[in-house]
């Protein structure tokens, strides 16, 4: 009993001590609980805060982009009514620019939208073909020719349209003004679409009749229409187009059937490997068993085995056991080690740049490792060329007089869509940089100029 | 010993708010690095002195990547400069290399927001799928239908699910870019298509109805 007794009175003790401990731990919670409660409402207050900021942000960008689609469709349709009014070629061609740039600017606003992804593609398309379309008519204002009857009916219905799709617009545009939230309409879901696409897309009623557009131009229904013009020769099978392959390569360790590719061009695929390890994607066509594409990584090493000189000629051998008739080297570059080769075919020793072929080579094994031949394929046709009346020598007085002329050839040279220009290249210098100048083989006149821009990844045209 | 776990879970939790506050700050200062805007023949020359005074390791080929960078980094730091990894009038001068101030050279930035878009989307494809992904953006670039730059069919809003996701800023590995910059060249083993789907993940059932083309690895690309 005593010894219980000790034992509960060392237990009282035990348990003053205890309870003591508790007091005290409990207040030190007791405080870190009220600093924590505090800390988190610090927190939780500037993330709201915070979140509500870019929320806000997020809605004036977007408000600002409904403000300038608006704008824009408005500025079109007033200068598209303009120009049915208008008597004036030059008065013309300064709106007809004008509705180019405001097409770019409506585009431009679209783009920056909530816009659910593959929505309003054809509003898109129509704004897009619009600007085309005034631009290609500004142009040929700038060359001296009117617009005619067709053109101005085109332009009638392409108003009417404009004007519909202006209506809608600035009744939808009210309504963003009043209360309501791009940013919140968007992220509420209908099925595929968001609510803000439902709404926007309703401006493109069924009243709206787009006119088709026929004219040669950037993202005219004639551009797109591409047709294979280049490819012939007998059907052949995926064992066949096998072979084929292995003519091309040199260094082949295993070929692998992998599937088709249906589009454009009708080809099988295959998946090779170089006696390096290097994986390829392979696509030859069914008619006349070219290789179409290859696509290669090549070797992420620095370690250089064969020089330029080389790696230009296994890309012309490459490309004449493909078929390319008298190719030839017209530009290169290189990132690391892969050797970018530009290779364009020549009729009568004049250029066809209309039907260039790409090569990558692989300067590490000195394998191609990327091919392409679809504007060759797309392209190619024994073409009837008018002889020059003149030489690249004769005309080089017309060129500006800073300028020092390196090189020049004559070359077919692919002018705004669609269109096939003989003309006489000058490959010039001047203050250290370099220029393409593209002179008319027939008149001398100014087709285009180029210049080699140096960029980090090596150099390009522009 | 309650208390002691009860005080340990609330500071756990008091040390976890901090975190978030903080959190919002880090995310505030992400940048995306700035490249230097020089040329190749500059860049060599760069990496050349780099060389010669032992803080370049990596080959002389005019490309100004990390390696290149954290070397000019290191070089700036020693010598009391701005350590901005970039070669400006001032580096440029205590390196004795001159820079060519007739051309000013680009820094490619439509070439790395494609890498970044093709990385973000399509890291772990093979390769040819990484050019396809690439083909696809510049086939938009090129339709009616979409967008008339790169970045603008990149960023328009929804269009892709890492832009969406912020994935879009992560950096880009060497075979991103490369794919990124055969697109850029004209590959398209997509012979023109504008859509792309996993068709083991896509929840639009309008992307089914487009016309395959080809599959690669993982994604169905569709015209």
């Amino acid at each position: 009993m005593k010894k219980n007794q000790d034992v509960l009175g060392e237990n009282k003790t035990n348990k003053k001590h205890y309870s003591k401990s508790v007091v005290m731990g409990l207040s030190i919670s007791t405080a870190i609980l009220a600093l924590s409660t505090v800390g988190l409402g610090i927190a939780f207050g500037v993330a709201q805060s915070k979140s509500d900021s870019y929320g806000i942000q997020l809605e004036n960008v977007y408000q600002k982009n409904m403000y300038d689609l608006v704008e824009s469709v408005n500025n079109v349709e007033t200068k598209l009514s303009k120009v049915l009014a208008s008597n004036s070629n030059s008065y013309r061609k300064k709106l007809l620019n004008e509705v180019a740039q405001d097409s770019e600017l409506a585009q431009n606003a679209v783009s920056g939208l909530p816009l659910s992804a593959n929505s309003l593609s054809q509003s898109v398309k129509f704004i897009n073909q619009l600007g085309g379309y005034s631009q290609t008519l500004a142009d040929s204002l700038a060359q001296g020719k009117a617009l005619t009857e067709n053109d101005l009916e085109t332009i009638g219905k392409l108003h009417q349209s404009v004007k519909d799709m202006k209506k809608e617009i600035n009744k939808f545009s009210q309504k963003t003004q009043n209360d309501y939230s791009i940013l919140n309409q968007s992220l509420l879901l209908n099925g595929d679409y968001n609510n803000f696409t439902i709404e926007l897309s309703k401006i493109k009623g069924d009243n709206m009749d787009y006119p088709v557009m026929i004219y040669d131009g950037p993202f005219s229904d004639s551009t797109l229409d591409k047709t294979v013009k280049g490819l012939s020769g007998e059907s052949k099978d995926k064992d066949q187009c096998k072979q084929e392959i292995e003519k091309c390569f040199k260094n082949l360790a295993s070929i692998q059937y992998n599937g088709e590719t249906n589009g454009r061009f009708n080809t099988y695929t295959y998946n090779v490997t170089n006696t390096d390890s290097q994986k390829l994607f392979v696509q030859v066509s069914k008619i006349g068993g070219h290789v179409i594409t290859v696509s290669g990584r090549g070797s992420e090493s620095n370690e250089k085995n064969i020089n330029e000189e080389s790696a230009k000629n296994i890309a012309l051998d490459f490309a004449k056991e493909n078929g390319i008739e008298n190719p030839q080297v017209v530009w290169s570059d290189s990132l690391k080690n892969s050797f970018y080769l530009n290779i364009a075919p020549t009729q009568n020793g004049i250029v066809l740049y209309p039907d260039l072929v790409k090569v990558k080579v692989d300067l590490g094994s000195g394998s191609v490792v990327g091919y392409d031949s679809t504007s060759y394929f797309m392209n190619h046709v024994n073409r009837k060329l008018s002889q020059p009346t003149h030489t690249a020598k004769e005309f080089k007085s017309s060129l500006p007089k800073d300028m020092t002329v390196k090189n020049m050839r004559a070359v077919l040279a692919p002018l705004d869509y669609n269109r096939e220009v003989l003309c006489f290249e000058y490959e010039c210098e001047k203050n250290g940089s370099t220029y393409y100048f593209y002179l008319n083989a027939l008149n001398g006149k100014e087709e285009n100029v180029l210049k080699v821009i140096q960029t980090q990844d090596g150099s390009k045209l522009f | 010993m309650k208390a002691k776990i009860i005080s340990l879970v609330l500071g756990l939790i008091f040390l976890m708010s901090s975190f978030i506050i903080g959190d919002c700050l880090v995310f505030q200062n992400t940048m995306v690095s700035v490249k230097a805007a020089t040329t190749v023949s500059e860049n060599k020359a760069i990496q050349q002195k780099l060389k010669e005074l032992g803080y370049y390791t990596g080959s002389v080929d005019g490309v100004y990547g990390q390696g290149t960078r954290s070397a000019v980094i290191a070089f700036q730091k020693a010598n009391g400069l701005t350590a901005d990894g970039v070669v400006g009038t001032q580096t440029a001068k205590a390196l004795g290399v001159t820079l060519n101030s007739e051309e000013v050279a680009q820094s490619g930035s439509d070439l790395y927001l494609l890498a970044k878009c093709v990385y973000s989307e399509a890291r772990g494809e093979p390769y040819e799928g990484q050019v396809a992904v690439a083909a696809v953006v510049l086939n938009r670039v090129e339709s009616p239908e979409f967008p008339n730059t790169i970045s603008e069919v990149i960023y328009q809003p929804w269009a892709f699910t890492a832009v969406h996701d912020g994935q879009i800023n992560l950096e880009p590995d060497s075979t991103a870019y490369s794919a990124a910059k055969d697109a850029m060249n004209g590959w398209d083993p997509t012979y023109g298509c504008l859509y792309y789907y996993n068709p083991a993940t896509a929840t639009s059932s309008w992307i089914f109805t487009r016309t395959t083309v080809v599959t690669i690895g993982r994604h169905v690309f569709a015209i």
